[in-house]
């Protein structure tokens, strides 16, 4: 799955010690999802949505779209 | 706010410094009771062996207190589970799943070992290994945690 998590941090100027911090996941975890090693839960992508004020669809594709 | 999810790194998992760990993760993950576990198992396998007279109650109590903390081990350990981010979880989950199946699998593959006598064959009696306790609580914790420790460190490396 792609997304965009990298770009948004980056752009909100946190590190991903902060963005795990505020969706309550280690940093390993947001790397292996910046790395798109990883393909996370519905709520985690829901909560990620949130924090980024955005939609699910926005943020997170399917490979191949 | 603390929203920090539980390490398996907390409770000895994918570190070298054992020591340093263990020490730690006292109190993680239900560590003590697996310290009560190697406290009461052994001491009390000794005692009931030497001590024929004793009444059937207390031996009863002292062979099943090493199951009993056995029990409020694995709660601790799936209450520590729980309160790990999904990714680790499902990480942990996989590496007991592991550990537990390659521990099941040397369990019921040594007798056949020993049947086909391959320790004679492969001169090592010496060692004794067909004497390895593989009904003692202590062993068996220890051998299951080792194997789920080199699970986790197989099913972490994709992700780091």
């Amino acid at each position: 799955m792609k997304n965009k998590l990298r770009g948004l941090r980056a752009a909100k100027e946190w590190s991903q010690s902060d963005l795990a911090d505020r969706l309550g996941v280690s940093r390993q975890t947001v790397n292996a999802i910046e790395t798109e090693k990883y393909d996370h839960s519905l709520p985690l992508a829901f909560k990620v949505a949130r924090l980024f004020k955005m939609s699910i669809e926005e943020i997170f594709q399917r490979d191949g779209e | 706010m603390n929203n920090k999810p539980n390490l398996p790194e907390e409770i000895g998992f994918g570190k070298l410094n054992l020591w340093g760990s263990w020490r730690g993760s006292l109190y993680k993950g239900g560590a003590a009771w697996m310290f009560v576990v190697y406290l009461t198992d052994i001491p009390g396998d000794w005692l009931i062996k030497h001590h024929p007279g004793w009444p059937p109650g207390l031996r009863l109590l002292i062979a099943l207190l090493p199951l009993a903390a056995s029990l409020l081990y694995v709660r601790g350990m799936a209450q520590w589970i729980r309160g790990m981010d999904e990714l680790h979880r499902r990480v942990t989950l996989g590496a007991f799943l592991f550990g537990t199946t390659l521990y099941l699998v040397f369990n019921a593959g040594w007798p056949l070992l020993i049947r086909a006598d391959v320790f004679s064959i492969l001169n090592l009696t010496r060692w004794h290994l067909e004497r390895i306790p593989f009904y003692n609580c202590t062993f068996t914790i220890c051998l299951t945690y080792l194997f789920s420790g080199l699970g986790y460190s197989l099913f972490n490396r994709h992700y780091k």
